[in-house]
């Protein structure tokens, strides 16, 4: 049950408010329409919470190895040998 | 007469087969064939993927160990599959590994917790509380800790949000990738991603009043 109650006009376009992908009047109507918008107010700053754990997820994704452990990778390549056509015969 | 007609009858059976013969194997879907299903062609995928299979894992959890499992279990889930011919290689291949992966790891989540949305919303303010706002001017939490709330927040979400979530906004699939991957049309990712945007919001609330209380 999303206890978040955006206005229906609005709904559509917080996310996209959050993610910095509006321009011109439409960004200009949200930012005006939610200053004075309770509802869309709390929508946004969830959303923003949100965004912010996503990106917060993507920023340490880009640090770490490239690759699997070695023992890791032996199975697998022992898994992808046996999976050979002829070895299956 | 009728002992004619059954002879054209055969002439026209006779060149069928022998048009049938002279077209090329790999244009009649050899190449999908079981059998051909080399692990050679898969190990090659495998680490063509392998970098960005460990950023999605990455992205899922914040213990190293378990990010290399999920790219491991999913690997092996993904060999078996091609080789019983239910996995192609084709160019969004790479949704089908982050799909198991995120479901594998979400819906561990979901069982070791036991517990119900409310409850696992509990989960993430019990995460928040053990942290300390005024210590960290710059941040509400720490990374890590909001990468556990993010993982806590999705597992709450239905799987079809928690796909679309992971997808677009977690992994930055294009649309048209997502919606191949998912098997639904572009115009039921959208929608679907804007329900599950607000479903993964509301799910920080908790974080939120967190917040204001510290503040």
């Amino acid at each position: 049950m999303n206890n978040l109650k955006p206005c229906s006009h609005t709904k559509r376009w917080l996310p996209l408010l959050v993610k910095g992908r509006l321009h011109g009047i439409v960004l200009w109507y949200l930012r005006m329409h939610v200053k004075r918008c309770n509802n869309c107010t709390e929508a946004i700053e969830a959303l923003r919470a949100a965004e912010e754990c996503i990106a917060a997820a993507q920023q340490a994704s880009r640090n770490g190895p490239g690759e699997l452990s070695s023992d890791r990778m032996a199975t697998l390549e022992d898994l992808f040998r046996e999976g050979q056509p002829n070895d299956a015969q | 007469m009728p002992l004619l007609e059954l002879f054209d009858g055969w002439w026209l059976f006779a060149f069928v087969i022998c048009a049938i013969d002279t077209i090329p194997q790999a244009a009649i879907g050899a190449v999908s064939r079981p059998a051909d299903r080399s692990g050679e062609k898969y190990a090659a995928l495998a680490k063509e993927l392998m970098p960005r299979l460990l950023a999605s894992a990455r992205r899922l959890t914040s213990d190293s160990d378990k990010a290399q499992d999920l790219v491991q279990d999913a690997l092996i889930k993904g060999f078996e599959a091609y080789r019983a011919g239910n996995l192609e290689l084709t160019d969004w291949v790479i949704g089908w590994f982050i799909r198991v992966m995120s479901n594998a790891h979400l819906n561990s989540i979901r069982r070791e917790t036991r517990r119900a949305t409310g409850e696992l919303t509990s989960e993430i303010e019990a995460t928040l509380a053990d942290s300390d706002p005024k210590s960290r001017p710059d941040h509400w939490i720490e990374p890590q800790e909001q990468r556990e709330a993010l993982a806590r927040a999705l597992a709450t979400l239905s799987e079809d949000h928690r796909e679309v979530i992971v997808l677009v906004d977690l992994e930055e699939l294009s649309y048209d990738d997502a919606a191949a991957t998912l098997g639904v049309p572009v115009g039921t990712v959208r929608s679907r991603l804007n329900r599950a945007r607000y479903a993964l919001a509301d799910a920080f609330r908790p974080l939120l009043t967190h917040m204001e209380i510290a503040q």
